[in-house]
């Protein structure tokens, strides 16, 4: 019973996607775009033609390569029309990303997500340079008995199309040093701005700290010897777009270069963000005289749903990655304040997480064990969250990885709550 | 609604299977693609005359693997195989050299090394873009290094043991030796893969740069 109900869900997911996919502009688009670029035959021939004059004024023929996949007689004519952003399948990578994830909870029914979804990455390149790189991760997402879910979501049973990395950032000048990001993208703040955690179980904290993983919006970027930056501003609503109630991230990240054995970074954010999970415990404390402290709201942005759910929210924030053999230590400390248009309080805040990890020598094995602990003070009190996370990742090849993971409630003001445990299975093409 | 239900499911189905086909000749990381990371940082201090650089993405597949093995008898990991990228720094108009990231497995997790290769295909440079080795300073302490630099495919080779477990006329401290073996290692291969993938680029970009074939 148990794995026919699992099959049924599987079957329903497909169901619901070709629905999707027949009756959603947006989906159609990106699938339509997504079969586009791979239609061109993929055992064809890229072409890289380049200038046709050496450094010393001599005029060489022009020539026209073909990738060792294929050969064909040309006749001097470019085959992309001189086009300099190359043909569509020059650098491109492309392939379908599936996982299914379980989440069991003491006294609760499993929680199920099950994601179908494109993952694109293209250097957009001229003749003697990059003039950018194209990400766009498309994910139709399926929930089940979710309770905790991201806003996004409709309710704990829902069908979504999530953005996850999707922006381009044009980076042909400046020698990596000032490249503009455009698009969907994660947050420039402590530990998750650096390492992947793009659908795995393993996560760190800004869905709870910050409220938004990843937003809408624009930046710069760059890279320097011995630094490397990004600073971002965006619209504040995560997966989705809206502009009511003013919402809007301005966030950053500076910190020493990623891949050492030991990273520094400062990170500072500043915004109005939509997170309705946060302002929830103020709704029933609303105060009609804390709007005084609002007027450019109207009485419709006053009733708003949305609005509602936005959440003034300033953070600074250290993190550090310590690696040293086949251990790592990880740690974020963050301080902010937290106060709203539904407001009233403003609370401070102090977010910190540890994490100490072991991977094998070839990488395919990585066992992780974190601390992460959230307090809020209104009128002079604190209330404390500690939660512990113990997890493994088994990456068996190029394709599949499995993964585990055990986080635990601990709310010390109050009553032990219990753990939940989930498990996902991801394959990719 | 069950007879409704099975009517979608093969379209669905067949629709996932094309595109999964159209999919396959593209291979992936287990990792999504957001996490590739030029080495922008690298490039640029081994070619600091470049201006720019242009990325040549290519597939190492089995004839490939099999390539290197007749050149190498050396045997490409079934993890090793799928697209890489090569990275070609730009003086202006001309092609100063090509780079490649190769990750490999040692004794204390992946290592990897940053190669700067001539347009004759010698070591031009080579730095560590990852590394949690104790003995990571063996790249960067001058007589080792400048050992490989200016070395092709055939004299790197010569500087391993027969059964290219050890190293052959230099001086390391027993305890380095892993990681260096590594290292030489990891140059062969990519001397080795830029041949067989990236050929007629490489004979391309020698006629811009005014190099004999």
């Amino acid at each position: 019973m148990k794995s026919q109900n699992g099959t049924n869900k599987i079957v329903q997911v497909f169901t619901i996607g070709y629905r999707i996919v027949s009756y959603s502009k947006v989906s159609s688009a990106i699938f339509g775009i997504a079969i586009q670029f791979l239609s061109i035959p993929t055992s064809a021939q890229v072409i890289t033609r380049l200038p046709n004059t050496a450094p010393h004024g001599e005029t060489l023929p022009t020539v026209e390569v073909m990738a060792s996949q294929g050969r064909e007689e040309t006749d001097g004519t470019p085959q992309n029309g001189g086009n300099i952003f190359g043909s569509l399948t020059d650098n491109l990578r492309v392939t379908l990303d599936l996982s299914t994830r379980v989440t069991t909870q003491d006294g609760a029914k499993p929680a199920y997500q099950n994601v179908i979804g494109l993952d694109l990455h293209k250097v957009v390149s001229g003749e003697r340079a990059d003039w950018g790189t194209l990400n766009l991760q498309g994910y139709l997402t399926r929930i089940d008995n979710q309770l905790r879910h991201p806003p996004f979501f409709d309710g704990a049973d829902d069908l979504e199309f999530v953005y996850r990395i999707f922006n381009f950032n044009f980076t042909r000048f400046g020698r990596g040093r000032l490249n503009v990001r455009v698009g969907h993208f994660e947050i420039p703040f402590g530990l998750e701005h650096l390492i992947n955690t793009n659908g795995t179980l393993r996560d760190f904290m800004h869905g709870r700290n910050l409220g938004v993983k990843a937003d809408w919006g624009t930046g710069i970027n760059g890279i320097f010897p011995r630094w490397e930056y990004e600073v971002t501003i965006s619209r504040g609503t995560g997966n989705r777009f809206f502009s009511g109630g003013g919402p809007y991230i301005l966030a950053g990240r500076v910190g020493t270069p990623r891949d050492a054995n030991l990273v520094v970074g400062i990170s500072a954010f500043q915004g109005r963000v939509w997170n309705p999970g946060a302002t929830r415990q103020w709704d029933a404390r609303l105060e009609s005289s804390a709007w005084s402290d609002f007027p450019e709201f109207g009485e419709t942005e006053r009733n708003s749903t949305l609005v509602r759910g936005l959440i003034n929210r300033q953070r600074v924030g250290i993190d550090l990655q310590w690696y040293v053999r086949l251990y790592g230590l990880l740690a974020e400390v963050v301080y902010g304040q937290d106060s709203g248009p539904t407001g009233w309080r403003r609370q401070d805040v102090f977010n910190n997480l540890v994490e100490l990890n072991r991977t094998n020598s070839d990488g395919r094995w990585t066992l992780y064990a974190q601390s992460r602990f959230f307090a809020s003070a209104s009128s002079n009190r604190w209330e404390r969250t500690l939660i512990s996370v113990g997890g493994v990742r088994y990456a068996r090849d190029n394709h599949w990885a499995l993964s585990m993971q055990y986080a635990n409630d601990l709310t010390t003001s109050h009553e032990r709550r219990g753990g939940a445990l989930s498990s996902q299975v991801r394959y990719r093409f | 609604m069950l007879s409704q239900r099975k009517n979608l499911t093969l379209p669905c189905l067949w629709g996932v299977m094309l595109i999964a086909v159209f999919c396959c000749p593209t291979p992936a990381t287990a990792q999504a693609f957001c996490a590739l990371r030029d080495p922008v940082r690298t490039i640029y201090e081994m070619f600091p005359n470049a201006s720019s650089y242009r990325s040549l993405v290519r597939t190492v597949d089995s004839d490939a693997r099999d390539a290197v093995g007749v050149e190498l008898d050396i045997q490409l990991h079934h993890a090793e195989l799928g697209q890489h990228t090569m990275y070609v720094p730009f003086d202006d108009d001309t092609p100063l050299g090509l780079v490649q990231v190769r990750a490999e497995r040692s004794r204390w997790g992946l290592v990897e090394i940053v190669w700067a290769l001539g347009l004759d295909l010698t070591v031009h440079d080579l730095r560590f873009q990852r590394c949690r080795s104790p003995s990571r300073a063996v790249i960067t302490e001058t007589a080792f290094r400048s050992a490989l630099i200016g070395k092709d495919i055939r004299q790197l080779e010569a500087m391993l043991s027969t059964d290219r477990s050890r190293l052959n006329l230099l001086d390391i401290a027993p305890e380095d030796e892993p990681l260096a073996v590594t290292i030489v290692t990891s140059g062969l291969k990519t001397l080795a893969t830029s041949t067989a993938v990236w050929q007629e680029d490489i004979a391309l970009l020698r006629e811009l740069a005014g190099v004999a074939p």
